[in-house]
């Protein structure tokens, strides 16, 4: 029987107590219903507006970033048509170079083949100069020790009956 | 205004004396004034310098030319219309002009040897022979020629030296052709 007591003095107390938190929720929500609600609103919409204005400069962001894209795309295809354009002018005067090289090359090649061939008549030329001239001394030496007094007046008087031939037929 | 020319003066020289004696003896003074003007070197350079007076030009004159009164006036003439260095530049073109009227032939002759008088004499003979008696014979003695003669006739030369011949070889090459 006590134990019985026990429970509804414990069951008053707690339903005491129970109704003395619901009357202070009643109270708290009475009082602060509006201050709660208006402080999540206006933090609901700060919120929202930050959204907003994140999602702005997102879009803005995209804008820019598709812009910078499409220039970016822009001036590699420049790059490329560019670098196309040189590569094709460098093998192009890089042709033009190794054709003027042959070209002058060549010309190198039969100048030297003309001069080699000029020196070379030159030089045999000049080898069968001196040996004439040597010759041509040797006979002057041989001659100058042969020459007599009577061989001299036998050219000179040779010499005088050609001259004398000539002024007649000239005359 | 025309000027009188050394050639008018030469005309005039001529002109005066034209007995062959007379030409004779102006071309004996002209020839021994060109001779001792081509060898004096002083002589050379105080006729043709302007610098020297006419008076001291003419003293020289008649020192050189003492013996023909008309070369030496001729000479003192082309001095004083200041003529004597165009004169000097065609003296040996008055001179062959003077062997002309006077039919002589100038020659000269170089041989190795001009000691042999016999072999001069035959030489003589024959130029005379062809180019008559009236010669101006010289005589030059080289011995570089190697034999034979060279002969200076006026303006023509004739080489019949063995080193004339001897030349004429270095015009031919090795095979025996004539170099072009």
């Amino acid at each position: 029987m006590s134990e019985e007591i026990n429970i509804a003095s414990q069951l008053k107390f707690a339903s005491q107590h129970l109704f003395n938190l619901i009357v202070f929720i009643g109270i708290l929500y009475y009082f602060l219903k509006d201050i709660v609600v208006s402080f999540f609103s206006n933090r609901s919409k700060k919120i929202s507006r930050e959204i907003q204005e994140a999602n702005k400069v997102i879009e803005a962001s995209q804008e820019a970033y598709n812009s910078s894209s499409q220039k970016i795309n822009l001036i590699d295809s420049e790059l490329t048509e560019l670098r196309n354009s040189i590569d094709l002018i460098t093998s192009r005067k890089t042709n033009d170079i190794i054709d003027n090289a042959n070209l002058v090359a060549n010309k190198i090649k039969n100048d030297t083949h003309d001069i080699i061939q000029l020196e070379s008549l030159k030089l045999q030329s000049e080898v069968e100069n001196s040996i004439l001239n040597k010759a041509i001394e040797v006979a002057q030496d041989e001659i100058a020790t042969e020459v007599t007094n009577d061989k001299d007046s036998e050219l000179i008087i040779s010499f005088l009956s050609e001259v004398k031939q000539n002024a007649v037929s000239n005359s | 205004m025309p000027s009188a020319t050394v050639n008018d003066f030469f005309i005039a020289l001529t002109s005066e004396n034209s007995s062959k004696e007379n030409l004779e003896k102006v071309y004996i003074g002209l020839s021994h004034f060109v001779d001792v003007f081509n060898n004096d070197k002083s002589i050379r350079l105080c006729l043709i310098n302007d610098i020297y007076p006419s008076s001291v030009k003419n003293d020289l004159i008649a020192q050189i030319v003492s013996d023909c009164q008309s070369t030496r006036k001729f000479l003192e003439v082309i001095i004083e219309f200041n003529l004597l260095k165009s004169f000097i530049e065609s003296r040996e073109f008055f001179l062959k002009k003077l062997r002309k009227l006077l039919g002589k032939v100038k020659i000269e002759v170089i041989t190795i040897n001009t000691d042999e008088n016999q072999k001069l004499d035959l030489i003589k003979s024959n130029l005379e022979e062809i180019w008559g008696k009236n010669l101006e014979l010289s005589f030059k003695e080289d011995s570089t020629i190697l034999g034979g003669i060279i002969l200076q006739v006026e303006d023509k030369y004739f080489d019949g030296s063995l080193l004339g011949k001897i030349s004429e070889l270095k015009k031919i090459n090795l095979k025996g052709e004539f170099n072009v």
